[in-house]
């Protein structure tokens, strides 16, 4: 604990006179700094790869979506931006979507959807000036939001070593690694209580 | 006895000179403003004989908007509440999920979100300083204050993603780690700020105006402050030493050097001086976290509540079904849990009740913005018209917390 003591004003001070000569002081010293501001239109941002811009859909070699349409980022987007319908194709990956929108306007950049992408199909852009006439400017397609897989790579780079998790001791990586496969004990990480949401399986879970 | 003193002490219905009591409204501004309060002045003259606070403008449901979302999706949610210090309601949401689950935070993830939490209230503080000695009518602190707080935002900016309103806290730890070279420059950051901390002091603390505005000015006394639940500065500033950084460790705040300032008279000038003093504190425990930084991994291996590692998603069938299981069907066991943190306003506090499903039953926050606005009508009557907005300045509240 540590108090704060209100001090008496001096007398340079109650009479304004040291007031304005440091305030003038601070004046002059500042006018010959470096100015902190930046002149936004004429100079850009430089987003480094942790940014998140807008989403967008990483398009593979032959130009398809990556994504297979499983609809995790559908579900977990918070502002509900996302939507999509699933499609057929004769591709060796057969499901892709037929439509995907993400509603610009709600949507807020919080990077759920990257996160849970199982197929890393959806990442987070440089991209952060969004302009348009109207709502439906905002409402992007696969038309817009398809972009190639080498335009993407500062991005993916930087997802592939910060969703890697747990990486910081190898040793207990082997041994979370034995535990995910399925024994008739042990189900989760050991010594901590199975939940009761996968009890309900059985110990053959 | 100066003049204003000779003034003040006149008191304000005193024989026949009191005038015809008029209604005053003060706000609401238009809502895309920060705070959009609405002060309804009874003035007897100058003299104010009552207040009524009229909250309610930002009012999003963000309360009975949680009953709907699943636990990982009202995350981003927090961030709108106190949008000044976002990452600490998430903080604050997470210790109180991650107590209801029993989820351990390693401590690495711990130091890292010790050293975010102080780095947000430096930011809180600024905006307080900034705009508070706005309202008095001194604009330089307003540019000095965001200076410094948008250097702080482009270290956050580069660590999570985004400026505010980052989504960087997860169930367990959180996000991405905190780089080397990054936590270099938290670090220089916060050996720089007490130094920035006494540049504003030399523009403020000695300036007679704001001397004369904020001495003896909205007067909080301790038991006052107490049966009115204030926390935070405000507590502090009426001399209460109460901190849940120290009463109540969390985090691993324990571990940390560091001291509560506490005022002696519980004025507007008070108020100023402890929030001083908390920034270079801030800036001591940052530095201690940074300097401290434990190795290890920046979230929990529970693989209950924390999503797989991202490799071995695509290449094992398990933890592919644990990713899609942990995203829509999180379910934390039975039961109901508070969680109090220190908030840069005072105590943030999240009641989380779950009934086993994957959405909370319930979902409470204890913002002190809106315990804090119940003191203005105490403290502004009696008072002239002037007073109340250094008042309210100094109350320090955000009406998106407020209102929630």
């Amino acid at each position: 604990m540590v108090l704060v003591k209100q001090r008496k004003l001096s007398l340079g001070e109650r009479f304004y006179f040291k007031t304005v000569l440091v305030g003038l002081a601070y004046t002059i010293k500042n006018m010959f700094k470096k100015k902190v501001t930046r002149m936004y239109p004429e100079q850009k941002l430089d987003p480094k790869p942790s940014f998140h811009g807008v989403p967008v859909l990483v398009q593979d070699k032959d130009g398809n979506a990556k994504c297979v349409a499983c609809g995790l980022c559908e579900f977990v987007c918070p502002p509900i931006a996302i939507s999509i319908t699933a499609t057929e194709t004769d591709r060796r990956i057969e499901r892709t979507p037929k439509v995907f929108e993400i509603d610009m306007l709600r949507c807020i950049e919080c990077g759920y959807c990257e996160e849970v992408c199982p197929e890393e199909a959806i990442v987070m852009s440089q991209e952060y000036e969004l302009t348009g006439d109207s709502r439906a400017d905002f409402r992007w397609g696969l038309d817009k939001l398809l972009v190639p897989e080498s335009k993407l790579k500062p991005r993916l780079d930087y997802i592939r070593k910060m969703y890697h998790r747990f990486r910081a001791d190898p040793k207990k990586e082997a041994t979370a690694a034995s535990v995910t496969t399925p024994t008739k004990t042990s189900i989760g990480v050991p010594g901590i209580k199975p939940h009761a949401a996968l009890r309900r399986y059985g110990d053959n879970y | 006895m100066s003049l204003r003193e000779t003034v003040l002490s006149v008191p304000p219905t005193q024989g026949d000179l009191h005038s015809e009591i008029m209604t005053l409204n003060m706000g609401p501004q238009h809502p895309s403003t920060h705070g959009v309060l609405q002060v309804r002045l009874k003035l007897d003259g100058e003299t104010v004989i009552g207040l009524e606070p009229v909250v309610g403008f930002l009012h999003r449901g963000k309360e009975k908007h949680a009953e709907h979302l699943t636990y990982w999706q009202f995350m981003p949610m927090t961030d709108r509440l106190d949008y000044l210090a976002p990452l600490q309601n998430e903080i604050g949401y997470a210790l109180a999920v991650e107590k209801l689950c029993g989820i351990e935070v390693p401590p690495r993830a711990q130091a890292i979100r010790c050293a975010i939490a102080e780095a947000m209230r430096i930011t809180a503080h600024l905006v307080w300083f900034g705009t508070s000695a706005l309202e008095v009518g001194a604009v330089t602190p307003f540019f000095l204050a965001f200076r410094e707080r948008e250097d702080l935002f482009d270290l956050i900016d580069e660590l999570t993603g985004l400026r505010t309103n980052s989504e960087y806290i997860r169930f367990g730890g959180v996000a991405c780690d905190l780089s080397p070279d990054l936590a270099r420059r938290f670090k220089a950051f916060a050996d720089r700020m007490p130094a920035c901390v006494d540049e504003y002091e030399l523009l403020l603390t000695g300036n007679r105006i704001w001397y004369d505005r904020a001495r003896g000015i909205g007067i909080l006394t301790p038991d006052h402050a107490i049966a009115l639940g204030l926390t935070g500065p405000n507590l502090r500033a009426a001399g209460m030493p109460h901190d849940l950084r120290k009463s109540n460790p969390y985090s691993g705040y324990d571990k940390y050097q560091f001291e509560i300032p506490v005022g002696t008279v519980g004025d507007v000038y008070d108020r100023y001086l402890v929030r001083m003093e908390e920034m270079r504190q801030s800036a001591r425990i940052i530095s201690q976290a940074i300097e401290s930084l434990p190795e290890g991994e920046f979230i929990a291996r529970d693989y209950r509540y924390v999503l797989p590692p991202k490799d071995k998603v695509f290449s094992s069938m398990e933890e592919l079904i644990y990713q899609f299981k942990i995203v829509t069907d999180m379910r934390p066991p039975v039961g109901e849990v508070y969680v109090g943190i220190e908030a840069g306003k005072g105590e943030l506090g999240y009641y989380v009740v779950s009934d086993g499903g994957p959405h909370p039953f319930r979902t409470h926050v204890r913002a002190p913005s809106f315990i804090n606005i119940q003191a203005l009508e105490s403290v502004c009557v009696g008072r002239p018209i002037a007073d109340v907005v250094a008042i309210i300045g100094s109350i320090d509240f955000v009406m998106g917390e407020c209102d929630r």
